[in-house]
């Protein structure tokens, strides 16, 4: 049996209702094609775990249906969950198994032949580092220990297409670096890719794609870059001036400035504005300015711009 | 890092030339391999008893249960049965050519009452100048066990009667509200009847002895109480699903085996069995452990029965286990609800009120099983007319848990939340 299809992972009109008035997923669409990194980004409670719940055959849609690989996964669950991987965003680890006999596991449920999955298992664990520990209980590891577990446990079948819920919460920055590098190498080999996130800079750096969601509706989509273009490009500089000053006083002044996008408070007393090679001609800015200024800050335009120009909310409070 | 395209999986892809993507379906999964169920089994068993409190409870607890109860190997051979009889038997005289035939067929049947054999059971007295309401008085209030009246015809009929008097003992017998001393009373009224009349036709009368089916004389509390300890600590498998199950739901565990290849069915016969085999571990060692502390096995005890039995109450404990993990959300949920259904089926099902059961107790499937299994383990008693019952009973009412149990647990709803 041979067939075509255009996109790895599609969906139609994708709900879930909890109760009668819980929309956790209310009206999803998406195309992803094979090889695409794609992110899901959006606040905690948006319907990200809920859809990716769906979409790995756990929990059925309200109505609506999505396609893995050609498959529906109201009918044809079995032969989706031959070819995914999924990383819980929980950890979901045995822990009184060790490291290693809780991804040989799943290597197991997945009928892998013994001699591929000792190797496989040996180079995931080195490759998180995870090799001295790996003959000890689980319930002895440390938080960001598991969690690496948790993620290995989702790709020791070589699956075609991984979705990894969250898996770099609540790490600290080097470990993190550590599972993006992990995660990138499977795009690299052109495996399709679903990650969720609440964190704007691993959206930024690991997508090809990505959809914000928010209240289980997506509130846009595009690449990361084409995301921050609708917001307009340059850098963002932020500043507080002196009390005795007004910022209605400042304001105009910087608007006078030809390469000025835009100037607004974000609170009485601290002025944000974005402008073309903002940080070059800083100087410039600051003589507009007749009071001494304080907090300056210089960046760039990111996701958490976008989620606040949508919804006026931060993705974290 | 490598490819590993070669894995054996149902679905394998391919990119054709204008770099879209194909799947082509292929089965070449050796059916040899070990099965999941396997795999999964041992995992679970791993992970439970490198769990030291929970291998603490798992060996220790059918230990400490028999050590308590083998402290209580007194006799229960001191009780001793209190029965009163009113004899109206017209008894003649020797000088009554008529009568003369009749003499003694009651009073035959008193001294043979009060012979050696029955001497540890019985104490017999004959009430002389007693109405029999009187009589039934001091019954109710439990002055003694039981009483029998022996009817006027008593000798005539067997002496005269040319009828089989087999099974019509001509004596009424009223006992306390207890199964058990009317059925002794009974069986051995009846036994000494039969025997007398059959003495009197010109047979050769049978040997009178204790109905070993219901006297035990010589058990101990300890013996009686065996086959109750070891169905009650199975009853604990109930938990031990539940909590299984419950807590997999809980760590998100069961969740991530549904994401993989590995069926709901698979997961759930898997999780079964690996209490199946605890459980069956655990009556193993409380049954030896027993008979080492010096428990009565009747010598011809058929030991396939007595593990028929307990495998048959075990299922029906997985299945009850499972219907509660199909709605139970979290271990501690688990841990609080199960006792409202381990409870009832100990005590409610009569496993600890030896002869007093409720009028309700026969509902539940241990008062079936404890009543098969002293009849096998005791009394070497295995034959169907007596253990019949027992055993259908046990295999309906396992057959309906599981497959409710198993049908509730199969739903999508029942993994998640
Ligand atoms: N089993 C459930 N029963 C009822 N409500 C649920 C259930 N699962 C999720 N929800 C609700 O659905 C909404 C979306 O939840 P979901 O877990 O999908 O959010 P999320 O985007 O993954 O958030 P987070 O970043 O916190 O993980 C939430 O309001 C949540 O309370
Ligand atoms: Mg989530």
């Amino acid at each position: 049996m041979w067939k075509k299809i255009k996109y790895i992972i599609e969906t139609h009109q994708l709900r879930k209702y909890f109760g009668k008035n819980l929309k956790a997923v209310d009206g999803i669409n998406l195309r992803i094609p094979k090889g695409t990194l794609f992110t899901l980004l959006g606040p905690n409670g948006a319907g990200k775990s809920t859809t990716i719940s769906m979409l790995t055959t756990i929990l059925p849609p309200t109505s609506g249906t999505a396609y893995i690989s050609g498959f529906d996964i109201r009918k044809h669950a079995k032969k989706i969950r031959q070819i995914i991987g999924v990383c819980p965003q929980e950890l979901s680890i045995y822990g009184n198994l060790t490291a290693r006999e809780n991804i040989y596991l799943i290597a197991k449920m997945h009928k892998m032949k013994k001699i591929d999955y000792k190797e496989r298992t040996d180079e995931l664990l080195g490759k998180m580092g995870l090799t001295d520990r790996a003959d000890d209980k689980v319930s002895k590891y440390s938080f960001g220990m598991r969690r690496r577990v948790n993620v290995l446990m989702a790709v020791v079948h070589d699956p075609e297409i991984i979705f990894f819920d969250e898996p770099s919460t609540s790490l600290d920055p080097q470990s993190r670096r550590v599972v993006w590098d992990f995660i990138k190498e499977f795009q690299d080999k052109n495996k399709t890719i679903i990650l969720t996130t609440h964190n704007m800079e691993e959206a930024d750096i690991l997508s090809n794609y990505l959809v914000i969601i928010d209240h289980g509706r997506i509130i846009a989509n595009g690449t990361a870059d084409e995301l921050k273009g609708t917001l307009g490009r340059g850098d963002i500089i932020t500043f507080k001036i002196n009390s005795y000053m007004h910022s209605g006083d400042v304001i105009p002044r910087i608007q006078g400035l030809d390469f000025i996008d835009s100037v607004y408070t974000l609170d009485d007393k601290t002025i944000e504005l974005r402008a073309k090679d903002g940080l070059r001609r800083i100087s410039e800015i600051m003589e507009t300015i007749p009071t001494r200024i304080y907090d300056l800050s210089v960046r760039r335009n990111s996701l958490e711009d976008v989620f606040l120009s949508q919804t006026g909310r931060r993705l974290r409070d | 890092m490598k490819d590993y395209d070669q894995f054996d999986r149902e679905l394998v892809y391919y990119k054709d030339q204008e770099g879209k993507f194909i799947y082509k379906h292929i089965r070449h999964i050796s059916p040899f391999r070990k099965p999941r169920i396997m795999h999964l089994t041992s995992n679970h068993l791993k992970n439970m008893l490198r769990d030291k409190i929970q291998l603490i409870f798992i060996i220790g607890f059918p230990i400490i249960f028999i050590l308590l109860f083998s402290f209580q190997a007194e006799a229960i051979s001191n009780v001793k049965y209190d029965i009163f009889i009113i004899n109206n038997d017209i008894v003649g005289s020797e000088d009554d050519q008529y009568n003369y035939y009749n003499y003694g067929a009651s009073l035959i049947f008193i001294e043979a009452l009060k012979a050696e054999q029955f001497r540890d059971l019985f104490s017999v007295t004959v009430l002389i100048n007693s109405s029999i309401e009187e009589a039934m008085s001091r019954l109710n209030r439990e002055e003694f066990h039981g009483l029998l009246v022996i009817e006027s015809d008593f000798s005539e009929k067997i002496f005269w009667e040319e009828t089989n008097v087999i099974g019509n003992p001509k004596v009424d017998i009223t006992t306390i509200n207890d199964q058990l001393v009317l059925k002794l009373i009974t069986e051995t009224t009846t036994q000494i009847v039969n025997s007398i009349s059959i003495q009197v036709n010109g047979g050769e009368s049978p040997e009178l002895r204790i109905q070993n089916e219901v006297y035990f004389g010589n058990l101990t509390y300890f013996d009686i109480f065996l086959p109750a300890i070891i169905i009650a600590s199975i009853l604990m498998c109930i938990s031990q699903v539940a909590t299984h199950f419950a807590g997999e739901k809980e760590k998100g565990t069961l969740k991530r085996l549904s994401t993989t290849a590995v069926s709901r069915s698979e997961i759930l016969i898997s999780g079964a069995l690996a209490q199946f085999i605890i459980t069956s571990f655990q009556s193993t060692l409380m049954l030896t452990l027993g008979m080492i502390l010096g428990a009565f096995v009747h010598p011809n005890a058929n030991w396939s029965a007595i593990y028929i039995i307990l495998f048959l109450l075990t299922f029906s404990a997985l299945g009850l286990g499972l219907l509660l993990a199909s709605f139970l959300k979290s271990y501690n949920q688990a841990g609080v609800f199960v006792w409202f259904i381990i409870l009832p089926l100990q005590f409610l099902g009569g496993l600890f009120t030896y002869g007093n059961e409720f009028a309700y107790s026969f509902l539940f499937p241990t008062f079936w099983a404890v009543h098969a299994l002293r009849m096998v383990m005791l009394y070497g008693i295995d034959s169907w007319s007596v253990i019949g019952f027992d055993i259908t009973y046990l295999i309906i009412f396992s057959l309906v848990v599981l497959i409710m149990g198993i049908l509730l647990f199969r739903r999508k709803k029942a993994i998640l939340t």
